[in-house]
């Protein structure tokens, strides 16, 4: 499992995921902060006078992460911020879920205009383990 | 040793990127909204955000005996009613959504009482609406606050439909209608789903 984890190729192909997701995700939420707030809002988790200067500021760090991903500098840094806004994401629609709220995702912005839901949790979780592959630093020989 | 540290290198060169990458974002959100904010046609949004009324107002089913008013005014309670809006149910002017079901809505629909707002995308729209509706998208609002303000409603309260649920679209444009100065907006859960449901008059989607 340890070596699996420590795989260049593998390792390659989830951080060019990863940066892909990341890239378009942080794009749609910064041409339209202001919906992109009101999803944040709609999630009832944080105080509301953050709401904003979180909407403002969340995706262009989301477009850094993602494109250290991509193009391979400082890979492991970008990986690691993307596996904690990961998990952050995941906790935040595992308790929507729990809540009860049926609301818009507010993954990809107004992009997209899913749901939260089972659906979601798995998407996540999904991206989650690969967002942590993409951390690991390959094996010698591995390189891709 | 040497290809183990190869293969780890030390947290401080990682932990720094880590760092590197959130300052800079932090910096490029801040500056991309202030230019936004400064922009013609601007965009953006407040630094910091006001804090909404969190709970919509719940028209009640029956409210023969509840007198609304506007409190700003205490002669309204004596002015004579407009006579379209006599025999509906009163919608109070207030400074947040105001949450009706769909029997008040049918009523309104009926005695042309209110100005319908249907906040679903384009393509819905067109494919079947409740007639007379205009169509005015969640996303469209969130970036046209000079289009909600010069929004003319003819005096009648502003009754906001979408895609059914919990109807959140709705209640946030309803939030962005309040902000542009109207005060007598209401949205209807159950939204168009809940209208076809009931086997009402639709327009469009032939």
């Amino acid at each position: 499992m340890g070596r699996l984890l420590r795989n260049g190729h593998l390792i390659r192909i989830c951080r060019v995921i990863m940066g892909v997701v990341f890239i378009v995700a942080a794009l749609a939420k910064i041409g339209d902060v202001a919906a992109f707030s009101t999803q944040i809002h709609n999630f009832r988790m944080m105080p509301v006078g953050l709401e904003n200067l979180v909407a403002m500021t969340l995706p262009w760090i989301e477009l850094l992460a993602g494109l250290s991903l991509l193009i391979g500098i400082r890979p492991r840094s970008g990986g690691i911020i993307v596996t904690i806004l990961m998990a952050m994401f995941l906790v935040m629609v595992a308790v929507a879920l729990f809540r009860g709220l049926d609301i818009e995702c507010g993954c990809f912005g107004t992009a997209d205009g899913s749901r939260v839901g089972i659906k979601k949790l798995a998407e996540n979780l999904g991206m989650l383990i690969l967002a942590f592959i993409a951390t690991q630093a390959p094996a010698t020989g591995t390189e891709a | 040793m040497k290809n183990e540290a190869a293969q780890h290198p030390a947290p401080e060169p990682i932990l720094r990127g880590v760092v590197l990458i959130v300052v800079l974002g932090l910096a490029l959100g801040l500056l991309h909204n202030w230019i936004g904010n400064r922009s013609k046609p601007a965009f953006g949004v407040d630094w910091i955000s006001e804090d909404r009324n969190e709970d919509p107002f719940v028209l009640p089913e029956d409210d023969g005996d509840v007198a609304y008013h506007d409190v700003d005014d205490p002669m309204a309670i004596f002015a004579e009613p407009d006579p379209i809006e006599a025999d509906l149910p009163r919608i109070p002017e207030m400074d947040r959504p105001i949450q009706i079901q769909l029997p008040v809505v049918k009523k309104f629909y009926d005695a042309g009482g209110g100005f319908f707002v249907d906040a679903r995308e384009p393509e819905e729209f067109d494919l079947g609406r409740i007639p007379g509706a205009i169509n005015l998208p969640y996303d469209t609002a969130a970036t046209d606050p000079v289009l909600l303000e010069s929004l003319d409603t003819g005096g009648r309260p502003i009754i906001i439909y979408c895609g059914g649920g919990d109807c959140e679209v709705s209640m946030n444009l309803a939030w962005f209608l309040l902000e542009a100065g109207h005060t007598r907006v209401t949205y209807f859960q159950g939204g168009y789903p809940a209208w076809v449901q009931s086997g009402y008059e639709i327009e469009g989607g032939e």
